[in-house]
């Protein structure tokens, strides 16, 4: 087990056996799990209360194995369904899934789709990073239109999906989109979403600087990062823009918040209506 | 911030410390980090610098070099993707 | 508030609900109440023509349990949630077709890998792809071997009637949680449809098996080692502070990943074979009739055995020395005994409803001066206790 020096106290959150991380340097996965450590640690949340759930890819890595609590990493896209199995056998624990935007929004799209309809009650950071890394760095349904991967060498053709707005859409409690470059409000986000009863999407913008960025003329992090603040415009502003300004740029912001039915209150209230209607309750007629 | 702080920078094994007497002290685990430049590159008072030598990782590490001009943003440890920043104070 | 099935709020329940006796009902809810006296409190299913009133039935019954029903948006999620809420502690089921078994492949691999205890219920039906869908068949004998990708042990069982169908998912239970193993329940598309005199037991007969957890922190740090020596490790369930880690890429004792040093992968997949191979005890078993002097042996499974038990019996009427085997546990097949068998006929018939899969089982144990012959029917008819004895006259 290696020694481990750094002075930085959300370290006592990782598992410090696999350090360090596998991650490209710069990676904004990284950032992803820093900023939710600092988000477990400001709520005081018990990692002994936390389910992390991840499926394929990069940032399906960011908290498995690295971050210490029960994790289960599961199959390409289907990390929510995993996690909706989990939160019904551990209504008490907060699930959590950090995967990326091509696990749960490509092939894992339906499943959370569903989730957010269901609004089951587990927290989404869906890391987009706007192509497929872990593999080599291919297109992505997320990938902004005209770039370049490695399986749009010329330029891309297809238009990204608006992950956020569509969950939003969905029925989901709380969605918000930041990038990693605007990391106070991203741990704010992450708090939130967390603490929102009902399903939590958080989306953030991250830096491939390796897959992405040194093919469209990004190859360092911090140019990515910059790239990201340029480019971001806030919720309120983006809704007085026309489309056509709106391209290439990324809408932050909190999308909703609000009160709807959670899944797993709703499941053990049918419960207790059945048992009540059949009699069942009780124990003094064996 | 006062004006004649004077950073101290030194290096124990893995670990660069600096240090503004008064102010803050900035640590850098160089077994974690990776090189990437993030915290050189967006740190808003440029505190660090580039190392000159190669870390036991074979890459060019940061080092706090200007403390003193630390605002505490803690940019540089929030967005570090390996945890090896630390701000203290 | 794991529900484990056995504990007495539940047995008192079981007891309020279903009172024993004779009931009149289709294979498919033998399967359910089967299940539900196994302890299983939670299903994650996608609706799927013939295994439908699986679901219905447990939608019904198993919020009366305390239990949960959750309806999945495709077969992948299904499996995907029953393995989530395994690893919580729950005893899981899914019951679907053989296009919705294709699709849960590749989680059931996962589930081999991560030594997840749940139950598949494939309710076989005509194919390949869409085909009659409302016809039974057997043609998913190979599916349930080798469908996922890799080496992979499976263990498959596969009930004859309605009413064995209640005991022998009982059993698929028990194997699953006591090998921390999936477990593929072949039914098919008559039985589950087919209605029948079926006799709900007293609760007191039915002896469930619940897994090996950890004794101590010490224990729980080894989700995936061996160390009892029986190839089963014990199962830190999520939820108890263990911080465990479960993972579909090759991993040590530990859970953690390491893909790059062969020899880990060598062991993990190894002991993971080796915990089928020699629990045999656990979950083998076969029905023999008139095995002693056999000359011609009819060897069947599933919904054929029925027919097939007739056809010998008329044949031994008739003065033909015919005998019959039935593995239940359908894998790994009874090799052993198949192979004691086959050194004393001359003649080995296997029926089934597909175009000869199980034949290529038995052909493996069975020497080639023995004449093996399929009786093959396809198109979603049963075969008849005269198209078997018509092949037994055949050979005879």
């Amino acid at each position: 087990m290696p020694e481990i020096y750094s002075k930085y106290p959300m370290v006592k959150y990782l598992r410090k056996e696999a350090l360090p991380t596998a991650l490209c340097p710069g990676c904004g996965g990284g950032t992803v799990l820093n900023a939710f450590a600092n988000a477990v640690d400001q709520l005081k949340l018990d990692p002994r209360d936390l389910v992390v759930v991840s499926g394929i890819g990069c940032s399906a890595w960011i908290a498995s194995p690295y971050f210490l609590a029960d994790t289960l990493h599961t199959t390409h896209g289907r990390a929510i369904a995993f996690a909706t199995g989990v939160k019904v056998g551990l209504p008490d624990k907060k699930v959590v899934v950090i995967s990326g935007d091509g696990d749960l929004a490509s092939i894992g799209g339906n499943h959370l789709l569903h989730a957010a309809r269901r609004n089951i009650d587990i927290t989404v950071i869906l890391v987009n990073n706007f192509i497929y890394g872990m593999t080599g760095g291919q297109v992505a349904p997320t990938t902004p239109f005209g770039a370049k991967t490695t399986t749009t060498p010329y330029r891309n053709i297809e238009h990204p999906l608006q992950i956020s707005e569509t969950i939003a859409a969905a029925g989901a409690s709380y969605v918000a989109r930041w990038t990693t470059a605007h990391v106070y409000q991203l741990i704010e986000s992450i708090k939130k979403a967390l603490t929102v009863k009902g399903f939590s999407l958080v989306e953030v913008i991250s830096q491939c600087p390796v897959q992405f960025g040194r093919r469209n003329r990004m190859k360092e992090p911090a140019e990515m990062l910059r790239w990201f603040l340029k480019n971001s415009v806030p919720l309120a502003k983006a809704r007085k823009m026309k489309p056509e300004e709106l391209e290439g740029k990324f809408v932050i912001g909190e999308f909703v918040h609000r009160q709807r039915p959670e899944f797993t209150e709703e499941l053990n209230k049918l419960i207790d209506e059945v048992q009540e209607h059949f009699g069942l309750k009780g124990g003094d007629d064996v | 911030m006062a004006e004649n702080a004077n950073t101290v920078v030194e290096k124990n094994g893995y670990l660069v410390v600096g240090k503004a007497e008064g102010i803050v002290e900035i640590d850098v685990d160089t077994f974690l980090c990776k090189g990437c430049g993030i915290c050189v590159e967006m740190c808003p008072r440029k505190v660090f610098e580039w190392s000159k030598e190669l870390s036991e990782k074979g890459v060019h590490y940061p080092v706090p070099v200007h403390a003193e001009k630390c605002v505490k943003c803690k940019l540089c440890e929030l967005l570090c993707p390996d945890f090896a920043i630390a701000v203290r104070w | 508030m794991i529900i484990r099935g056995d504990e007495p709020e539940q047995i008192r329940l079981l007891r309020k609900l279903y009172k024993p006796g004779n009931y009149f009902m289709q294979g498919n809810e033998a399967v359910a109440y089967g299940a539900l006296f196994a302890g299983c409190r939670f299903y994650a299913g996608y609706p799927i023509t013939p295994s439908s009133e699986i679901a219905e039935t447990m939608a019904r019954e198993l919020p009366k349990l305390g239990g949960y029903y959750l309806q999945m948006e495709d077969e992948i999620g299904s499996i995907a949630a029953m393995i989530g809420a395994s690893w919580t502690g729950f005893k899981v089921m899914t019951a679907t077709a053989g296009p919705g078994f294709s699709l849960m492949q590749e989680n059931l691999g996962y589930a081999v890998m991560t030594e997840t205890p749940l139950v598949l219920v494939d309710v076989q039906r005509s194919g390949p792809s869409t085909g009659q869908a409302t016809k039974g068949a057997q043609g998913d004998f190979f599916q349930a071997r080798w469908g996922t990708h890799g080496d992979h042990p499976i263990v498959a069982v596969s009930p004859t009637s309605g009413q064995d169908a209640f005991w022998e998912i009982i059993r698929a239970f028990n194997i699953a949680e006591r090998l921390r193993t999936p477990v593929v329940f072949l039914f098919d598309g008559v039985l589950a449809h087919t209605r029948e005199l079926i006799k709900i037991p007293y609760v007191d007969e039915v002896e469930i098996t619940y897994r090996k957890l950890p004794r101590d922190e010490e224990e729980a740090k080894l989700p995936f080692g061996d160390p009892h020596g029986d190839g089963v490790p014990p199962m830190p369930l999520f939820g108890h502070g263990y911080f465990t880690h479960v993972t579909g890429s090759t991993h040590k004792e530990n859970g953690l990943r390491d893909v790059y040093t062969p020899e880990v992968h060598d062991r993990l997949v190894r002991r993971i074979h080796r915990k089928i191979e020699k629990n045999r005890e656990v979950y083998e078993k076969y029905e023999e009739h008139f095995t002693d002097d056999a000359e011609i042996l009819v060897v069947s499974w599933g919904v054929t055995a029925r027919p097939a038990l007739g056809a010998v019996l008329k044949a031994r009427e008739a003065g033909i020395k015919a005998g019959l085997f039935v593995p239940k546990t359908v894998h790994p097949f009874p090799g052993e005994r198949m192979r004691e068998l086959g050194k004393r006929v001359r003649a080995i018939l296997v029926p089934e409803m597909n175009l000869g899969q199980m034949i290529l089982e038995v052909q493996r144990f069975v020497n080639d001066d023995v004449l093996l012959k399929g009786v093959n029917k396809i198109g979603g008819v049963p075969l008849t206790v005269e198209e078997i004895l018509r092949e037994i006259r055949g050979v005879a």
